[in-house]
Order: C-alpha cells, then sequence, then structure tokens
C-alpha cells in the first residue's frame, strides 16, 4: 500500500528527485513536536518557557524535564531544513525559467500566507491572541527577507549567520523604548521573546531563527545539483559535524560563560542540559543542529535500503514532505476542543496521564499520517493555486 | 619569491578568510562584554558596594533586621513571585568581634522572632569568586513547608561584614549555591567616603 505511492512521491512537483534524509530528518522532529503539543495541552507538569530573559522555571522532575528537552531538536531543525528547502526550491525554480521578480514575490506570498496562518490557525490553538509572534510567523518573515536576501553570495549569508548566531546574546535593544507598545512588541519580535505584556507576546524572535534559517540555506545551495552517489558520500561529515557539535555543547556548558544565556548551576543532568530556548543560545544550538546533524547522517545511511519507504520511516518521511500541513493539522487534532471565543492562557478542561499522553500522541501520529498521504494525493490533483502554500 | 596565499587553493582561501572573520568579531565581543551582567540578573550599586542579584528579585530595604542602608551597615532583602519563589538578601555592618559567624547568628536571631527557623548548619569555610567566604545552610519553615536556606558570609577590606542569604522551596542546594556563587563573586566594595 505504501510503496505504490512511493514512486509518485519521491520526486517534487517539478519532477526533480527529493532529497528524502531531509523529509527524514524533518518527519522526526515533526512526530517529536506532536509530542511536546500534545504534552502541552493535557499534561499538568509539562512546562515550556525555558530561557526566557534568563529565567529557569523549575520541573517536577527529571522525567518531566527530559520530556520537554527531547522537544528543543524541533524548532532549530525544522527552521533550518526549511532554509535548506527554500534554497533548492529557488534553484529549480530559476533553473526552470522563472525570473528573479518572480520568485521573490512567491516567497513574500509565501512568508504572508504563514503569518496569516500563525494568526488564524496557530495561535487560536494555543490559547494565544492573533498578535503572538510564534515559529510559523518568525519563518514567514525569514521567508520575507530571504526574498532579498538570497540574492547575497552564499558565503555571506553562511558568515552573517555564524555572526549572528555567535553574537546575538550581546544584541542590547534597550535603545528601543518599552513604552508604547509598538516598542515592546518590536523588542518580542526582534530578539527579547516575552510573554510578559499581553497581547504583544511571542517565543520565536526573527534575529537569532533568520541566522538559523541562514545556515540551512547555506547547506541547500549547497546540495544543489549533487548527485546520489556525492550525497551519500556526506553522511560521514555530517555524522562527524554533529559529534563535533554535542562536543561543543559540552565545553561551552562546562566553561558556564560566554554561550549560556540561563548559566549551568550545579552539575546534576537537568543543569548541564538546562539551556535557553527563547532567545536560542549557542548551547541550545550546538546541541539541537548537532542532534539534526546526526538525524540527516542516519536518513541518508538509510535512504537506499528497501524498507525506507515503508513503516515508521515511511510514515515519517511523509511527515517531513508535509511539514506545514501537519504542523497545522496536529494542533487542532491534539487540542481536541474549538477554539476559545477570546483567547487567554489555555488551561485544558481535565489532565491526562503520562501513558494516556502517549497513546493519544501514537493514535494522533497514525491518523496524521494517513491525512499526510490523503493530502498529498490532493496536492498532485490540484497542485495549483493554494495549496502550494501549505 | 613564492606568495603563501599562492599555495592555497581559493577554496580553502575563502574559507580560511571567513573563519578569521568570524573569530575575531565574535572574539572582540566577547571581550568588549566581559564584565556585563549575566542575562537573568540585575546590577545593584550603592552604598560602597556593588553586586548582582536575580532579576525577578525586587530589592527593598530595611526588611530583615530594619537598618536603612548606609555604608556601614544596612540590609535589603528581594523576592519573586511565582511557583518557584526566591528571597534573597544582603546585610552588611562594621565587623564585630566575633567575626563573620557573630553576624550569621545576629541575622538568624533577629529573624526568629517572625520565622520558624530550623535546621541551622555549621559554618563551613569555601571560596566563591575569589573570596574567602563561610557558608551556613538553614531552613524556614513556611505554611508547614520546609523551604531550605544558604547563607555566605565574607569580610571585606575595609573591615565590613557582607552577609548574602538566598532561599527557594523546590530548589536543589547546588541552585541555592550557585546564586550566592554568583552574588558573592560579583560583590565588590569601595573604599568609605572621605568626611567633607
Amino acid at each position: 500500500m505504501a510503496s505504490s505511492g512511493v514512486q509518485e512521491t519521491v520526486k517534487t512537483a517539478t519532477g526533480a528527485p527529493r532529497l528524502e534524509f531531509i523529509d527524514f530528518a524533518r518527519g522526526i522532529v515533526m512526530a517529536i513536536m506532536a509530542w511536546d503539543h500534545v504534552s502541552g495541552f493535557w499534561n499538568q507538569y509539562h512546562h515550556g518557557g525555558e530561557g526566557i530573559l534568563g529565567r529557569a522555571p523549575p520541573f517536577v522532575d527529571t522525567t518531566w524535564f527530559l520530556l520537554r528537552f527531547v522537544s528543543h531538536y524541533c524548532a532549530p531543525t525544522f527552521i533550518f531544513l526549511a532554509g535548506t528547502v527554500l534554497a533548492i526550491s529557488v534553484k529549480r525554480r530559476l533553473e526552470k525559467g522563472e525570473n528573479q521578480m518572480s520568485v521573490t514575490l512567491h516567497l513574500i506570498k509565501r512568508g504572508l500566507v504563514l503569518l496569516f496562518l500563525e494568526a488564524a490557525l496557530v495561535s487560536p490553538a494555543f490559547g494565544n491572541p492573533w498578535t503572538y509572534f510564534g515559529v510559523i510567523a518568525c519563518i514567514g518573515v525569514c521567508l520575507i527577507i530571504f526574498s532579498l536576501a538570497r540574492r547575497l553570495p552564499t558565503k555571506v549569508i553562511l558568515v552573517l549567520s555564524l555572526l549572528i548566531i555567535l553574537n546575538h546574546s550581546f544584541l542590547d535593544l534597550s535603545f528601543i523604548p518599552t513604552r508604547p507598545n509598538w516598542g515592546w512588541y518590536l523588542r518580542v519580535i526582534l530578539h527579547e521573546p516575552s510573554f510578559d505584556r499581553w497581547p504583544y507576546v511571542g517565543l520565536y524572535p526573527i534575529i537569532p531563527w533568520v541566522a538559523v534559517m541562514g545556515l540551512g540555506w547555506s547547506l541547500g545551495n549547497y546540495l544543489s545539483g549533487k548527485s546520489a552517489e556525492e550525497i551519500k558520500g556526506l553522511k560521514r561529515p555530517f555524522a562527524l559535524t554533529g559529534v563535533a557539535s554535542i562536543a561543543a555543547f559540552i565545553v561551552v556548558r562546562w566553561l558556564n560563560g560566554y554561550g549560556n544565556l540561563v548559566a549551568r548551576m550545579g552539575n546534576t543532568l537537568v543543569d548541564w542540559l538546562y539551556v535557553s530556548k527563547y532567545p536560542p543560545d549557542l548551547a541550545f544550538l550546538l546541541w539541537t543542529l548537532g542532534g539534526m546533524c546526526l538525524m540527516l547522517a542516519l536518513g541518508i545511511h538509510i535512504q537506499g535500503r528497501e524498507w525506507f519507504h515503508g513503516g515508521l520511516s515511511g510514515m515519517l518521511l511523509s511527515f517531513g514532505r508535509n511539514p506545514l500541513f501537519f504542523y497545522l493539522v496536529h494542533l487542532w487534532l491534539y487540542r481536541a476542543q474549538p477554539p476559545d471565543f477570546y483567547p487567554r492562557a489555555y488551561v485544558p478542561p481535565f489532565y491526562l496521564g503520562l501513558p494516556e499522553t502517549l497513546l493519544f500522541w501514537a493514535v494522533g501520529l497514525v491518523v496524521l499520517w494517513r491525512l499526510c498521504l490523503w493530502y498529498e494525493k490532493l496536492k498532485r490533483q490540484y497542485p495549483k493555486p493554494i495549496l502550494q502554500y501549505i | 619569491m613564492i606568495h603563501m596565499a599562492a599555495l592555497i587553493s581559493p577554496r580553502y582561501r575563502d574559507a580560511a578568510i571567513m573563519l578569521v572573520v568570524v573569530v575575531a568579531v565574535t572574539g572582540f565581543n566577547i571581550w568588549l562584554h566581559r564584565g556585563d551582567t549575566p542575562v537573568g540578573y540585575q546590577l545593584y550599586s550603592a552604598n560602597g558596594f556593588s553586586f548582582i542579584y536575580p532579576r525577578e528579585c525586587t530589592l527593598r530595604e530595611a526588611v530583615v533586621i530594619f537598618r536603612y542602608p548606609s555604608y556601614w551597615l544596612g540590609d535589603m532583602q528581594g523576592e519573586s513571585s511565582g511557583e518557584a519563589a526566591t528571597v534573597m538578601g544582603v546585610v552588611w555592618e562594621v565587623e564585630q568581634a566575633g567575626g563573620v559567624p557573630a553576624t550569621m547568628d545576629e541575622i538568624i536571631d533577629v529573624a526568629s522572632d517572625y520565622y520558624h527557623i530550623t535546621g541551622v548548619g555549621f559554618d563551613t569555610a569555601t571560596t566563591f569568586g575569589g573570596k574567602q567566604v563561610s557558608v551556613r545552610g538553614f531552613n524556614v519553615i513556611v505554611n508547614d513547608v520546609s523551604v531550605p536556606g544558604l547563607m555566605a558570609g565574607w569580610v571585606s577590606p575595609e573591615g565590613r561584614v557582607f552577609v548574602i542569604y538566598c532561599l527557594s522551596p523546590g530548589r536543589g542546594d547546588d541552585w541555592l549555591t550557585f546564586q550566592l556563587s554568583r552574588m558573592m563573586g560579583s560583590l565588590k566594595t569601595e573604599p568609605p567616603p572621605k568626611p567633607r
């Protein structure tokens, strides 16, 4: 059943072969992200908000910390690979003969669609106001930035991205007044995630995340036009980069100074792993992007196998091929309640225990898998116009 | 003479230039900001001393032993709200005959009039940020819950004793020690003002 759809889905709408190891890595983090959200919706001891202004809210125990910590891979991988896929798709569009202006307009439109989706579908799912600046809105703005920034040489984008990632913690936005509210909101959107002044709230500031997308863009340009053999040869570099990145994470946490927006306050596992996600500090990005590199290496390692398109990896691939559709649907599937008439901090009608939540997550993934396959079919039947944006 | 650059392929040369730019800019920034207040903390600076303390705590004067701050003595306490409320404070006074332990005893005596304090431990000597300090553990009973606390005392060169304490429910000794080491480690004092 799955294999009949496989041959159809391994090519993009333009007929070019997909880089399936990217779909695989993205699929893994989509599934993990689903866990984070179902847990956030239904578990009493689920926490978020690590690192907002250096704060470190306590977790009830190590288990709940780790159940949240594992989801840290999601946003960096999601945004990094969005940059990678963006670079590849822009190159393909240009090769197909599309002109620069049309590509720019396409990216701006896509960015605006994402901003609309964040306000209309994503924010209400979390019980946030439409002004909430979340990951989808952040990617939307990054796409608009890249509609122009893409004209810069890849090396310049790579250097700028590295400089931002390594230096954004020194950024001082105090010259922007926090009264009136627009000043506050601007700081939230640019670099200072906060939930302190409702409705001017957000968790995914543009400055650090556009740099993560920039790294992904650089990788995408590097991968474009590579043969299957050359891609296979990247397994080792990806694995080594991943291991080196995680080793660098250990050094940064050990030194407990530069690169840590949340200091290591002791020597327990939680102390070592408690890093700042909002905004993402260097330690956070080293750990998560290092993990992502290992996922990409694993994807390359198994992508030629017979069973790759079936079973669990087939399911992950279908998630990875439809990230935005998955994102929008999974939120409401796991929320399992209508939107609130007035946005308010989300509180479930009752709490679920850990086993029930895990079961809900697993069943939800199967439902999402079928929905993703259905959506792919729909996209093939009606490739234009609106479905191309989701 | 063969120029070195000619020996390096353009691919590696570009990578080397990129690396140098990134390392130089980042290194300069780290050097430039080496004395910055860490994220999550704010700086207190008055009465001849300065130190950093958790950003979410708002300092109030004369809370514990009712001494309005001046150069030679004073006390301040800050509290944060929320599920992991943190209480921290600093008491300073002219060094007494008993040194740091005497000031610590005094704080516990005065605080015992208002709070149920148990489990006062022995003093242990340690180093925070290059300062030789005495550290003492204690517990405060709040609503039948025992909240662990830690205090550290140090004698400044001008003869003032500074005791910084920190309490937080649900946090371990590591966390308290870390906060104390940050606050005490950042403590800097100035010489007394000269009479005009």
